[in-house]
């Protein structure tokens, strides 16, 4: 059974709230909010609807042709929906997350406007069924997260939209080459299990040769491989909310996806394999990874550290790429969770830090553990898991990618992994330890308003509770049906048969 | 033939009675638009109107086809929405109001002929109704930078319009018919038709303001008053290139050297200018030069269709046109909603607008976004079949073209976007500009937006 209308409409409710929102006036405050939370959670009943529905074989599929023999294609697959649930859900607790945050600042209409449209972007892209689709929300996905990165207006946010504008339509537009390039090989074709480009091994190799560091190049901006990245610390002067949504679920997820459905769904596992496309991406993530996590020793700015930090994780999730066999295939992609779900703990509790005493470097947290109990908390299950402690979900990811580095045969990517782990270690324990057991220089006076007996405003406080009670769920419930390892070894299985 | 004659009614009306110009204006661009809606989608097409029963040769014929109603349909719509900014800008000053009326009637009048005319001869005195009118509303407001401009622009567009007559009167000597349909039968290859339509065809390019011609338009553009640039710009441009598309393609007059060089040429235009967009300082200018670089898109197509006679370039160069129509007189009227509180368009003293007038600022990214060719706009369409039939036929020049075009676009549509966004410089408290002024822009910019769904039942309806 095809289902035609669900795909569409779940990229329309977060079109209909964003459009709605921009004509809302500063003051409607609950009607802004309603329409914000209710849209996030019919979404996320959608998604679980189709899940549900993916799980009982039904095919959710919508189509329409625009110019040309050249389709607009939105379905709901595995992979998509792997993502798909993801933002979704992140989405409603970065909403709530977002209202807490901004209470009382000027613009709101604009940014939760924007907002909302960026998450249609962001589904847009997981739900997109051909490459054309893939590349319209992508630009889209630019266009809708500008002037979130701008949002405060100061002569530093205008720098750093103009820097992540640069790179950013630079990628775009080797995006539309390598996509136009590849439309006037093939024709229109959509994305498959396994690959559609075996076809054409023989007689376009060097073509296929040279538009896969086409693609690379326009995916590797936005998941900030290394040489790529020099937007990412600076767009940390976007508000928190923002900032957690660009590291976990949007911007940079948006470029990982991409390169997945790169390997997996358009060149194929096994062509990319036979086409020796693998090994440089490999090196190009290692690489990535000891980079990222090199500078983030050196951020004395929590956010920057953050911001490095994820330069070195979302290529574990290329790095799983890259190694051919399933079980580095299973590494990858469920870091693509994990890292979201660690990765917006960590920013919610900065935002929480620096909203609160306006503490906003690592030298200054020095018993900030005591006063903000809850919030360190959170904080620290994020960062052992980014570590790798188990049971915590950062463990998960980095178990299956070592054993998917020894399955294709490279031993010293297990190298790698330590040493990217230990650096891990020296950049979040010291974090860590500053929180609970420094001894307090001064006395934190809070900046904002809140319940006396809270340590900060609620709407702060339990999204990222929520998030890092997934961090563990995940991996406790691990062998659950609609567990994300599950799912990720149910599209694995796809991916190899 | 009522679609002709209802803006000359008006033109009548509004001359007769010029202090009530506001209400018939706007009923007669409504009208007018009514019309065209009608005869597009609801009258049989493509369908051949002999005036009086005479035919060719002898007697006037228009040509109704879906490819000219498209752009009579861009025509009246860019007409109301411009229509009703000036209603508002206009308001008070009578007597400017009552002549840019008259004169954007006769524009209408002019362009609308031109879309549906079916001989030379008709389709010159179209092109001089145009260039006339068109002269007449860029010395509206009698600034001493606005009339040195409009003194070129009218030497320009005489120029222009004399090498067209020439060429026409070549062909007639030659062929002894105007009509296209005739002419294209009669055709052979000689060196006068040859030299005819080179006249013809330089004359042409004179108007559009294709590069190394285009000195003229920046200044005519850049000083007119804002609604007198959202026509000029969107709108009268379109009428002589429309008129060349038309010669090349139904009057068989194209060939391949020329198409060859006309495509070189706007490769040339749209670096040049795109660049020089870049180095501008004031709004009005930058928005003036990336007209010139869209305007090399359009002809590169008669250097793409050498190799692709299919539809694929032609359809991306319509699309272009359309998507050129409305984005870029809504980001002219935009930034005329902006400039008004102003006065001024230097982009340092719009530093921070976006903070008073966020919905201006607002439709002017959204017409950059199709100026830019970002999806899902109707420019973005455009550009892709145009890249798409380049890269099919390896024609990698011209597919880097578009992206060196495409990249410089973006950078010199974000320059003036980022001021609007940063912090206001001054404190001075500026209201913001009035309401009717600021939706005209924002309809025609998301028209542009919209429109980019719908590219496959627009190509279908052309080329139907």
């Amino acid at each position: 059974m095809v289902n035609t209308f669900l795909p569409l409409v779940l990229v329309l409710v977060s079109l209909g709230v964003g459009v709605s929102i921009f004509f809302l006036k500063e003051e409607a405050f609950k009607t802004r909010t309603t329409l914000n939370l209710s849209g996030a959670i019919i979404k996320l009943l959608l998604i679980s609807i189709m899940l549900w529905g993916v799980i009982e074989g039904r095919h959710y599929h919508f189509e329409a042709t625009l110019v040309h023999g050249v389709k607009f294609v939105l379905r709901a697959d595995a992979l998509a929906l792997l993502f798909g649930s993801l933002s979704a859900l992140l989405w409603l607790l970065t909403t709530v997350y977002a209202i807490g945050y901004l209470e009382n600042s000027p613009n709101r209409s604009r940014f939760f406007g924007f907002f909302s449209l960026c998450v249609m972007s962001s589904v847009g892209i997981a739900l997109s069924g051909n490459l054309f689709t893939f590349f319209i929300f992508y630009e889209l996905l630019t266009l809708t997260t500008y002037p979130l990165v701008i949002h405060r207006q100061s002569e530093e946010s205008i720098k750093a939209g103009k820097i992540y504008l640069l790179y950013t339509i630079g990628g775009g537009v080797l995006l539309l080459v390598a996509t136009v390039w590849l439309y006037s090989i093939t024709g229109a074709m959509d994305f498959a299990y396994g690959g559609y480009l075996e076809a054409f091994k023989q007689t376009h190799a060097l073509e296929l040769y040279i538009l896969f560091f086409l693609f690379l190049g326009a995916f590797g901006v936005k998941a900030a491989l290394v040489g790529l990245h020099g937007w990412l610390p600076r767009a940390m002067v976007a508000p928190a909310p923002v900032s957690a949504l660009l590291h976990a679920v949007a911007v940079v997820k948006a470029g990982a996806f991409g390169v997945v459905r790169l390997v997996y769904d358009v060149y194929g596992i096994t062509l990319s394999y036979a086409l020796h496309l693998l090994t440089p991406l490999m090196v190009l993530s290692c690489a990535t990874i000891l980079f990222g996590s090199i500078i983030a020793l050196f951020q004395d700015d929590l956010k920057k550290r953050l911001a490095y930090s994820t330069v070195s994780q979302v290529s574990y999730i290329l790095l799983g790429v890259s190694l051919f066999g399933p079980l580095g295939t299973i590494g990858g992609l469920v870091h693509l969770v994990n890292q979201g779900l660690m990765k917006i703990t960590l920013f919610f509790c900065a935002g929480n830090f620096a909203e609160t005493y306006n503490i906003k470097k690592v030298s200054q947290m020095a018993g900030l553990g005591a006063k903000m109990p809850l919030t360190s908390f959170a904080f620290t299950v994020g960062a052992l898991g980014m570590i790798g402690l188990p049971p915590l979900a950062g463990f998960v990811s980095k178990w299956y990618l070592g054993l998917g580095a020894i399955e294709a045969g490279f031993g010293w990517v297990l190298g790698v992994l330590v040493a990217s782990s230990l650096l891990n270690a020296a950049y979040f324990l010291p974090v860590v330890y500053t929180l609970w057991f420094a001894k307090s220089t001064e006395s934190f006076v809070p900046h904002i308003a809140f319940h006396p007996r809270a340590e900060t405003r609620l709407l702060l406080l339990v999204p990222p509770l929520l998030t890092a009670v997934l961090v563990v769920g995940l991996v406790l419930f691990a062998s659950h049906d609609l567990s994300a390892l599950s799912w990720v070894r149910l599209i694995t299985r796809l991916e190899y048969q | 033939m009522s679609l002709v004659l209802t803006p000359l009614y008006f033109a009548l009306m509004v001359f007769l009675w010029p202090k009530r110009a506001n209400v018939v204006a706007l009923l007669g661009l409504g009208v007018q638009f009514g019309l065209t809606l009608y005869t597009a989608f609801w009258t049989p097409l493509p369908r051949r109107i002999t005036l009086g029963d005479w035919g060719a040769p002898l007697g006037i014929e228009l040509w109704l086809s879906p490819l000219s109603l498209l752009f009579c349909l861009l025509s009246s719509a860019v007409f109301l929405g411009v229509g009703l900014y000036a209603n508002t800008a206009y308001k008070n000053n009578h007597k400017e109001r009552s002549r840019f009326f008259v004169l954007a009637f006769f524009l209408s009048l002019g362009l609308t002929l031109l879309f549906v005319s079916d001989d030379v001869f008709n389709l010159y005195v179209a092109l001089e109704i145009v260039g006339l009118s068109a002269i007449g509303l860029s010395a509206l407001r009698p600034t001493k930078e606005a009339l040195r401009a409009s003194l070129t622009y009218l030497f320009t567009t005489l120029v222009g319009s004399g090498a067209y007559l020439l060429g026409v009167a070549l062909l007639y000597g030659e062929y002894g018919v105007l009509s296209l349909d005739l002419l294209s039968k009669a055709l052979v290859s000689s060196p006068t038709s040859n030299i005819a339509f080179g006249l013809m065809a330089a004359g042409l390019i004179l108007k559009t303001a294709l590069f190394p011609l285009h000195f003229w338009l920046p200044k005519a553009h850049a000083n007119a008053t804002s609604p007198v640039s959202a026509l000029l710009s969107g709108l009268v441009i379109k009428g002589s290139f429309f008129l060349l598309y038309r010669l090349w393609f139904d009057g068989g007059l194209g060939n391949e050297t020329l198409g060859h060089g006309l495509g070189i040429l706007g490769g040339v235009g749209v670096l040049y200018a795109s660049v020089l967009a870049l180095l501008q300082t004031k709004l009005k200018r930058i928005i003036a030069y990336s007209t010139v670089a869209q305007i090399g898109y359009l002809f590169l197509v008669f250097g793409l269709v050498k190799f692709d006679d299919s539809l694929v370039p032609r359809g991306g160069i319509l699309l272009l046109a359309l998507a050129h129509g409305l984005a870029k007189a809504g980001m002219f009227l935009a930034a005329g909603a902006l400039v008004y509180v102003h006065k001024k368009d230097d982009l340092a003293t719009l530093q921070g607008v976006g903070s008073y007038a966020p919905l201006s600022v607002f439709s002017f990214g959204i017409a950059a976004v199709s100026i830019m060719g970002l999806p899902p706009s109707l420019g973005f369409f455009g550009k892709w079949l145009l890249l798409l039939s380049a890269f099919e036929h390896r024609e990698m020049i011209v597919a880097g073209v578009f992206i060196a075009g495409g990249v410089l676009s973006a950078g010199y549509m974000f320059r003036p976007l980022s001021v609007f966004f940063a912090k206001p410089t001054h404190t001075l408290s500026l209201q913001r500009p009035p309401l009717w002024l600021e939706l005209p822009a924002l309809g025609l910019s998301l028209g542009a937006l919209a429109l980019g769904f719908f590219t496959s039942h627009i190509l279908d309806y052309a080329h139907g």
